[in-house]
């Protein structure tokens, strides 16, 4: 593929009135999605694949790829300001964003978010550029033991990330939303399972009401037990970062802009995975990890930066493969079909062009979302300002048209009521709810490539253990129960330097 | 952990202990309803193995748990519980699932709209988020402002 190729596009579309106009009213329908709980960046794309089905392609593209771009950026505004992600892919961000807003800092928190989200844009979108088919290439090495491996992996990552100092509670929570997510029709024989009868459960239970009851309906009730009122005054001096910060952060921001891409490349995982792998990872080599889950910028950076790293990843087995990296870009993968486009091995060698001009329109789609992001930060930081007692009916209705919105169902609205209830609970008794929605998103992915791993070797559960990727992440897994256990404990005290007074007061 | 809040931490413990134990053998007994092997499946893809294993590793957590919080209970667990629900807000909690529940049960009964406004109305001064006036004109522009974004503006179907 010829660079000039990508830069003569990038010039001709970044000069085109009618194009980058097209990708600001996609990246503003994206950002108000990504805000609002329960509407999701494949909901968004979904949309506007019929909306702009008379489009020419490159346009069609256009719209899109803002949506896409501006759905992942604009969730993290309601993780920040009301500690209910946007999409799942923000369920990390909540951990440091909503401290930080809470501590007068939400402008700041923004400012923060819009940069890392682009820079893991444009970290994805580089990726894509230089490597697409070859980092296709690795993706394919995964296997359903693999798949398998990396699902149990989420889950045990988000269970200790976020339980604070009792790992066992948040395994708990990654527990029960696996369980649950075996409620209906199994992914192999559609067997129904736990459905009594039931017919609007043998689908199971919707993603979203559960996300957005989980998230949404349990902070609602959280806010209102207390009786006393919170009110944050924010400070407004500054939005975007200084250079010189960002630059402080350029490690994390080079590892989760690593870590999203390949997890964006695997395909069927997604910018949730992403974001926490990144989350996981800048904590264990933050020099103050004491610090994350307490509005560290460092988390906050992590995982905004991974979950969008993700888009060029995810982008990529769609291009190269004709594969979807995750459940927007399979909405993108369809458009592009739709449009004449033919993805797949054949389209990088015949039609170069046209991957050049995904990657230049995803450029722009970043520039545009960055700064119509940043042109709201001031008005919305006001929402910290109304009191939650009069914010929080409003919250809850959107949450209950978010969850209709998904298949006009009542039954979701009960399911979000029910998971909202249990999430509260839950939330009451010290267990995070992060957990508890990862493993239900990843409970599918679990137990099919268990079982399909399974039958395809007659039942023998070696190459779970024996295939190198297999083994690294079963070496992980332990490591992270290991290293949170007592044992752990007892390794970390033996290890521990004896204090300066001790020795005195022996010597 | 000493004293009251160690004592909390273990009557929580063994209540969310009872309560998980319950869900993981409730889950294991259905899963074993499910046959292990078929004309269809295998033992080792039968739609059973994973509820199973995961219904038996939820049944270890919540022994952990309990194992955690056993023998730090005190007799006085009883009024302890209700003095504690008192504090922590249960009054609030039932009133505000009363007015989500109630939501949920009108929808499709009531014109979307005014239901919106209802609750809106409602629950913004239960909670004393503000006064009469201001409560009312919030759920008014709550109930258009849902209706012309999501209705009109996303095509987003309504209840």
């Amino acid at each position: 593929m010829n660079p000039l190729g990508f830069f003569s596009e990038l010039v001709r579309l970044a000069t085109d009135p009618l194009t980058v106009g097209l990708v600001l009213v996609g990246a503003q329908v994206g950002i108000v999605f990504g805000m609002l709980p329960g509407l999701t960046a494949t909901m968004a794309m979904s949309l506007l694949t019929g909306l702009t089905f008379s489009l020419p392609a490159t346009q069609a593209v256009a719209v899109l790829l803002g949506a896409y771009v501006g759905a992942i950026t604009g969730g993290s505004r309601s993780a920040l300001l009301l500690n209910i992600p946007g999409t799942p892919a923000q369920a990390a961000v909540c951990l440091d964003g909503f401290p930080l807003a809470m501590q007068g800092r939400a402008a700041e928190a923004i400012g923060l978010a819009v940069t890392a989200s682009t820079l893991g844009t444009l970290f994805g979108v580089a990726m894509l550029a230089l490597f697409a088919p070859l980092l296709g290439q690795v993706a394919l090495r995964f296997g359903t033991w693999e798949f398998f491996w990396l699902a149990v992996f989420g889950v045990v990552i988000a269970g200790s990330l976020t339980a604070g100092g009792d790992p066992l509670k948040g395994w708990i929570a990654g527990t029960l939303g696996l369980l649950l997510s075996t409620v209906g029709q199994d992914g192999i024989h559609a067997y129904p399972r736990f459905t009594l009868g039931r017919v609007e459960l043998q689908g199971g239970f919707a993603l979203i009401p559960v996300l957005v009851g989980a998230y949404g309906v349990s902070e609602m009730l959280t806010v209102l037990r207390r009786s006393e009122r919170l009110v944050v005054q924010t400070r407004l001096d500054r939005v975007l970062p200084r250079f010189r910060e960002v630059l402080r952060h350029k490690g994390h921001i080079v590892r989760s802009g690593l870590i999203g891409t390949f997890i964006g490349i695997v395909p069927g995982v997604g910018e949730d995975i992403a974001s926490w792998v990144s989350y996981d990872v800048a904590r264990r080599t933050s020099r103050d990890p004491g610090r994350f889950g307490k509005g560290s910028v460092e988390g906050l950076i992590a995982a905004e930066t991974g979950d969008n790293a993700c888009i060029g990843g995810a982008t990529i087995p769609v291009l190269t493969l004709g594969v979807p990296g995750s459940a927007p870009a399979a909405v993108l993968l369809a458009a592009l079909t739709i449009h004449g486009l033919k993805p797949g091995p054949l389209l990088v060698l015949q039609h170069p062009e046209t991957v050049w001009q995904v990657v230049a329109l995803f450029l722009l789609a970043t520039l545009a979302v960055f700064v119509v992001s940043l042109v709201f930060v001031r008005p919305m930081v006001r929402i910290l300002l109304i009191p939650r007692e009069a914010l929080m009916p409003v919250v809850y209705v959107l949450c209950v048209v978010g969850s209709y919105a998904i298949s006009a169902r009542i039954f979701d609205v009960w399911v979000m009521l029910g998971f909202g209830i249990l999430g509260f609970a839950l939330r009451e008794m010290g267990y995070p709810v992060a957990p508890l929605v990862l493993g239900f998103i990843l409970g599918p992915m679990a137990d099919d490539n268990l079982r399909r791993g399974l039958a395809l070797m007659g039942g023998d559960f070696t190459p779970f253990f024996t295939r190198p990727i297999s083994a690294l992440l079963v070496a992980l897994i332990l490591l992270t129960v290991l290293s949170q256990s007592p044992l752990g404990a007892w390794v970390r005290r033996r290890g521990r330097p004896v204090r300066p007074a001790v020795l005195l007061r022996e010597g | 952990m000493g004293g009251a809040a160690g004592k909390t931490v273990a009557v929580a413990d063994v209540l969310a202990g009872l309560a998980l134990a319950a869900v993981g053998a409730g889950f294991l007994v259905a899963s074993f309803r499910i046959p292990a092997a078929s004309a269809l499946w295998h033992w080792y893809d039968s739609p059973r193995l994973t509820p199973a294993l995961l219904s038996g590793a939820l049944l270890l957590q919540a022994a952990t748990l309990l194992g955690r919080g056993r023998g730090r209970l005190d007799p006085g667990l009883r009024t302890r519980i209700r003095t504690g629900l008192q504090k922590w807000g249960a009054g609030r909690v039932l009133l505000a699932l009363a007015f989500c529940t109630g939501f949920v049960t009108l929808l499709g009964r009531l014109p979307f709209g005014y239901l919106v406004a209802l609750v809106v109305f409602g629950m913004t001064l239960a909670f004393r988020g503000a006064g009469p006036g201001r409560a009312a004109v919030l759920a008014a522009v709550t109930a258009v402002a849902v209706q012309l974004v999501f209705g009109r503006l996303f095509f987003v179907p309504l209840p």
